[in-house]
């Protein structure tokens, strides 16, 4: 009961204080408008996709992809500022030094990552599927719960590295490094699932792709959590 | 100031060196190639106040972060209350921290500061409860402001709080005079000498020799990673006098 009232305290303390500063937010919607609008400088908002069906372009072909690509940037900026404000203040020390499971702080940590995360997604989402003209609003109960499965999984996996890289001095180039490819089957999972709640699912792989990243996020949850206490040591 | 805080005679008697509150072994640390501690022994009775003396570089700080387990000796033992401080059961409950950067989120309020250590310290704490822990420093009239807007004194009065909140029997003080003016000071003399009359054991870490002299029952000189005194603090300054005379050096420590 204990921890879980830490856990507890230390979201109300994380989202307090990006609310507050809106440091992590702000910096994260600006990214996320730069990359839809580099995406769609870079695909032609116009151009045909060879791959669908006639009337579909690139960028509508390729937005499932594009989007956790997005998501992902993104994401690193709320992640690795979730530890910088414990650097600023000495916090990280103090975090090693209450008593009670470190699992809390991992927990409070993470939770409160997924909740400006979601947040992010929230705006992300719907702006870019008005940006790549994307009919999403029939499949949106299916897309939220791929997103909230591929985004627990990146943001476990997230939260570990960025408590270990916290210390560093090149953490902003270390995060990505070590994250990027540990994330790589939670990325292989959400696309492959995103693109099959969008374009429909007439194989019936859907289910199949849900328990793939299902596991994942179930492996990384636990390694994170059993090992964080390792992660925030000196 | 110092020199009231202090009640010569009574606080030995309260003084119990048979109840090691504190216990380092041969304790080391490096960091890289350096080494920020080489074997340094310390003991710290119930009661006792202790002040860890020496310049910049010479390991003091390293010695309270080890004592805290913020970090890990290369060599050696640390145990406060007979228990190691990462897994000793309900120890970290027992001990609190005054450290180099202030442990204070700036965004958050001074009671919002509070809350957030009290419930970390496993405590319901009622803003009527926090409220009073910021008048005993002299901080209600701020308590709804944010920490980013205090001055240097105030962040430091604000830290005692958060360092004291949860009645722990051991404090731990990482230059508790640093950044402050006179006034401030002063103020962290008295609020030293409360906690000595409610019968703390104090570990102080300071540059501020003559104060830590006048308060403390004994100095642990430190010098190099290496301690080069530890005996009460009134022959301090004749010990390290000599020995530094004794090696050519004639600097104080």
């Amino acid at each position: 009961m204990g921890d879980l009232r830490r856990a507890m305290a230390l979201v109300r303390k994380d989202l307090l204080t990006e609310r507050r500063s809106k440091a992590a937010f702000n910096a994260m919607a600006f990214f996320a408008a730069m990359v839809l609008f580099i995406f769609s400088f870079a695909l032609g908002p116009d151009a045909p996709s060879m791959s669908a069906g006639p009337g579909q372009t690139l960028l509508q072909y390729l937005w499932p992809g594009l989007l956790w690509v997005a998501i992902f940037f993104t994401g690193i900026l709320s992640l690795s500022r979730s530890f910088q404000i414990e650097i600023e203040s000495g916090g990280l020390e103090a975090l090693r030094l209450y008593p009670g499971d470190k699992k809390a702080v991992f927990a409070g940590k993470l939770v409160a990552n997924l909740i400006v995360l979601g947040a992010m997604e929230l705006i992300l989402i719907p702006v870019s599927a008005i940006l790549y003209n994307i009919d999403l609003w029939t499949k949106l109960p299916a897309l939220m719960g791929v997103v909230l499965m591929g985004t627990l999984g990146f943001a476990a996996v997230g939260t570990f590295y960025a408590a270990l890289t916290s210390n560093l001095r090149a953490r902003d180039v270390m995060l990505p490094v070590l994250l990027f490819p540990i994330i790589v089957p939670v990325v292989v999972a959400a696309v492959k699932a995103t693109t099959l709640v969008i374009r429909g699912d007439p194989m019936g792989e859907l289910w199949t792709w849900l328990r793939i990243l299902g596991l994942i996020d179930i492996v990384l949850l636990t390694v994170c959590t059993l090992t964080f206490e390792f992660a925030i040591e000196d | 100031m110092a020199e009231n805080a202090k009640a010569p005679g009574a606080a030995r008697e309260r003084t119990d060196t048979t109840a090691l509150v504190v216990e380092a072994r041969q304790v080391s640390k490096r960091y890289a190639r350096t080494w920020a501690l080489r074997a340094v022994d310390l003991r710290v009775g119930r009661g006792e106040l202790v002040s860890l003396l020496g310049p910049n570089g010479s390991g003091k700080s390293t010695l309270l972060r080890l004592l805290t387990a913020v970090t890990r000796p290369t060599y050696g033992e640390v145990r406060i209350f007979g228990q190691q401080p990462r897994n000793g059961l309900g120890v970290r409950e027992r001990f609190g921290v005054l450290p180099h950067q202030s442990y204070l989120y700036d965004e958050l309020t001074a009671v919002e500061n509070l809350r957030f250590a009290a419930t970390m310290y496993g405590m319901r704490a009622e803003r009527d409860q926090l409220v009073e822990a910021l008048a005993h420093v002299g901080l209600v009239h701020v308590a709804d402001r944010q920490a980013r807007t205090f001055s240097s004194g105030m962040r430091k009065r604000l830290a005692l709080a958060r360092a004291t909140l949860h009645d722990p029997e051991l404090v731990l003080l990482d230059e508790p005079y640093g950044a402050l003016d006179v006034e401030g000071i002063g103020w962290v003399d008295r609020f030293i000498g409360e906690l000595r009359e409610a019968g703390k054991t104090l570990v102080i870490a300071t540059h501020e020799i003559g104060r830590a002299l006048a308060l403390c029952d004994r100095a642990v000189a430190l010098r190099g990673g290496k301690a080069v005194y530890d005996g009460p603090t009134s022959d301090y300054e004749g010990a390290i006098s000599g020995a530094t005379e004794a090696v050519g050096l004639g600097v104080k420590i």
